[in-house]
């Protein structure tokens, strides 16, 4: 143990140096509190062992700059006193000793002082390294989450220089990471495939799923076969069409037993020389079309979640699109999403919170409807990721 | 044995050690008379506060030797300077010249006496 004393009588600090050093401890013995202060501001000290009567400094005002000081160590503190007085006993605690030893000390009993002192000091530093160990790796971990968001995010749409139709999209996470994710992929010069898919739960293990879905989810993927087929000469492709998809989803990934986890899905694939969208829905909410001058509204189509039942036998749905049309495809965290009544905001909420943005642009009727959502949600965080990917069929 | 001190005690707070009791004897050889001259001054010069901190300060040099009966002496001292009642300060002072005195002869004693 490092331990510093401040003591200007000159015998009783010789006599308290001597006595601690032949107990193995390293002692700084200064002669007054200002010399022990400057001191303790140098190096590291375990224990402080400090007269009360002193110039410059006295111990009390040692006691108090050593307490005040903004060090996460903890540092023991002992005042030496002849002062026996209550009164005196008390201001001494309240500057921040833990401990009294009577002038003349008795060597025994600054013995049991120390070595108390020295038990409380040993258990600080072993909390404070525990403590230091859950901050590094929660640091670790938020960062990691912070990079693995970023990345999430970057798998989100780009640009789509080459779409006629327009898109826009929202997606919020509850936590760092989201289970929603979505996609929108030209499949040829004609067809626009687009989906949202909604993990159960959310955050990490939700977000690994919705991520490796994303991949097999892409036409980008080399060997991916699953929303085009090749010919071998590689020529022409055909078009999975959104029942093939799902059905393939589905062989693909059957619900883990362990952990329950499945995922919703709304599919579609636009043709934009004929304006006709053909979806299928799994479980997830019916998408809305909005049509010019006509109120929102549901649009046709139920299916089962992706990798629950073995024969989910999807069914199709088709629409004709016209100018000025807009489609959306949500996750179930905005109708289900409640407020601070404990109101759910329910499909019929979500028609209301759109027909009320239709004036502007898609983008910023979309941003504008999600702000009309959180002024709605209020105070209430979200409880699940929400996430909204909107089209429309160019005028 | 003097009465000046208790020698047991003195003995076995330093662990019979002669060389740290002259060490600490040398210390005292330096610091105790210029208080002892100061504790008259402020005696003197009716400095209650002078006298007060200056009896503290020798009284505490004098713990370190179980000195009980200087201790005393030196005690009587700063609780008249802390009364700010300088009455019968000067045998007081006295007494404190003649107890710190014994309490230097005891130790020369002790030298001697474990020396030889």
């Amino acid at each position: 143990m490092r331990i510093l004393i401040a003591e200007d009588e000159r015998i009783t600090r010789r006599t308290l140096q001597r006595q601690i050093e032949r107990w193995g401890h390293e002692v700084v013995a200064t002669e007054d509190g200002m010399d022990a202060w400057e001191r303790f501001q140098e190096q590291q000290f375990d224990i402080v062992v400090t007269d009360w009567d002193m110039p410059r400094l006295d111990g009390r005002k040692l006691l108090e700059r050593i307490r005040a000081e903004a060090d996460s160590r903890y540092v023991y503190l002992i005042m030496l006193t002849a002062r026996t007085e209550k009164s005196d006993l008390v201001a001494g605690m309240e500057s921040g000793a833990d401990d009294f030893l009577a002038k003349p000390f008795d060597r025994n009993e600054l013995r049991v002082r120390l070595n108390a002192g020295k038990r409380i000091i040993e258990l600080e530093r072993t909390l404070a390294a525990k403590n230091d160990a859950l901050v590094s790796a929660n640091t670790r971990m938020s960062s990691d989450l912070e990079a693995a968001a970023v990345m999430q995010q970057d798998l989100l749409p780009k640009d789509l220089p080459t779409l006629a139709t327009r898109f826009a999209w929202h997606f919020e996470p509850c936590d760092e990471l989201g289970g929603d994710i979505l996609n929108v992929m030209p499949l040829d010069k004609t067809n626009v495939a687009m989906y949202l898919l909604d993990v159960t739960g959310h955050g990490v293990p939700a977000a690994l799923l919705s991520v490796t879905l994303h991949r097999v989810l892409s036409t980008e993927t080399s060997g991916s076969t699953l929303l085009t087929t090749r010919d071998p000469a590689g020529e022409h492709h055909a078009i999975t069409p959104p029942r093939g998809v799902a059905e393939e989803l589905n062989r693909m990934f059957p619900m883990d037993n362990l952990t329950g986890r499945f995922f919703t899905l709304a599919y579609a694939i636009l043709d934009e020389t004929t304006g006709i969208l053909r979806y299928m829905v799994a479980g997830h909410p019916q998408p809305i079309l909005a049509r010019p001058g006509q109120p929102a509204e549901h649009m046709a189509g139920r299916g089962l979640p992706i990798g629950v039942f073995d024969e989910p036998n999807y069914e199709e749905q088709a629409v004709q699109l016209k100018a000025g049309d807009r489609v959306y495809f949500y996750s179930d965290g905005i109708p289900e999403a409640r407020n601070s009544d404990d109101d759910m905001l329910d499909p019929a909420g979500l028609l209301e919170l759109i027909d009320a943005a239709r004036a502007g642009t898609l983008e910023d009727d979309l941003s504008e409807c999600m702000r009309s959502f959180k002024e709605w949600c209020g105070s209430v965080p979200l409880g699940d990721d929400i996430s909204v990917l909107a089209l429309e069929i160019p005028s | 044995m003097s009465d000046a001190l208790n020698e047991q005690e003195l003995m076995e707070s330093i662990d019979g050690d002669l060389e740290f009791l002259e060490e600490t004897i040398e210390i005292f050889d330096e610091d105790g008379p210029p208080l002892l001259e100061e504790i008259a001054r402020a005696a003197t010069a009716d400095d209650a506060a002078a006298l007060a901190k200056s009896a503290h300060a020798l009284k505490g040099m004098l713990s370190n030797f179980y000195a009980a009966p200087a201790v005393a002496a030196a005690l009587e001292l700063e609780r008249k300077g802390r009364a700010v009642d300088l009455a019968n300060v000067e045998a007081a002072v006295d007494r404190m010249r003649l107890e710190t005195q014994r309490v230097r002869e005891a130790l020369q004693h002790i030298l001697e006496k474990n020396r030889s």
